[in-house]
């Protein structure tokens, strides 16, 4: 899994810019080192994704646009 | 004339004198309903026991490392995994994605829900029960 993983990290960041254009506000799934599926929906693309490739073994989802925390607080516990 | 909506309301028991919020979760790997401490100081949507994270196979279906954020506790800082899952609650007729955090050495005591998600509800507990109420 963890070869697979690092495909699909590297061809993340080698289509990052092109689907902030293509598809802002959309689902879409990087699997065996491509983009396998893009939907309005998480179930829609996770769907897309498996018929595109049933045989993934490891899977990069991401809404494009979304605003993702770098840093989050966690307030009642002290980290293990 | 005014017509006020009073939206949808689930409630849950508190356990133990703490506040719980208790969803489904679904992934294309399974489904699992989990209860999740409130926690207003968590700024994120929720944090994950491992296990439950690697059931629902989350771990295979992740957010691209450079997403994950960091985390800042009392007792320092740490790298935390996230991924997406498909909450629903079946009361207030909610589904929505979010965004779910977890760590290889989080136990159950981790279930938390954070202000992210809270934050969608007008949200109340009074001592017994935590309720959310649709806006």
């Amino acid at each position: 899994m963890e070869a697979e993983r690092l495909r699909n990290q590297e061809a993340y960041a080698q289509l990052k810019t092109e689907l902030e254009q293509q598809y802002p506000g959309q689902f879409i799934v990087i699997a065996q080192g491509q983009l396998v599926a893009v939907g309005p929906t998480l179930p829609e693309a996770l769907r897309q994704a498996q018929a595109a490739a049933p045989q993934a073994v490891h899977r990069l989802i991401v809404k494009v646009g979304e605003q993702y925390p770098t840093e989050v607080r966690i307030g009642l516990r002290s980290l293990p | 004339l005014k017509l006020f909506h009073r939206g949808k309301r689930a409630c849950w028991d508190y356990q133990e004198g703490t506040p719980l919020v208790t969803v489904r979760l679904l992934s294309d790997r399974g489904e699992q309903i989990q209860s999740f401490q409130v926690d207003t100081g968590f700024s994120g949507w929720f944090l994950l026991e491992w296990a439950s994270y690697q059931e629902l196979g989350l771990e295979r279906s992740e957010l691209p490392e450079e997403l994950w954020p960091q985390a800042h506790g009392f007792g320092g800082s740490r790298q935390l995994r996230a991924a997406y899952v498909q909450v629903q609650i079946p009361e207030l007729d909610f589904e929505q994605a979010h965004v779910i955090y977890s760590a290889p050495d989080l136990g159950a005591a981790w279930n938390l829900v954070g202000l992210r998600f809270l934050d969608q509800f007008h949200w109340s507990g009074d001592g017994k029960r935590f309720c959310l109420r649709t806006k």
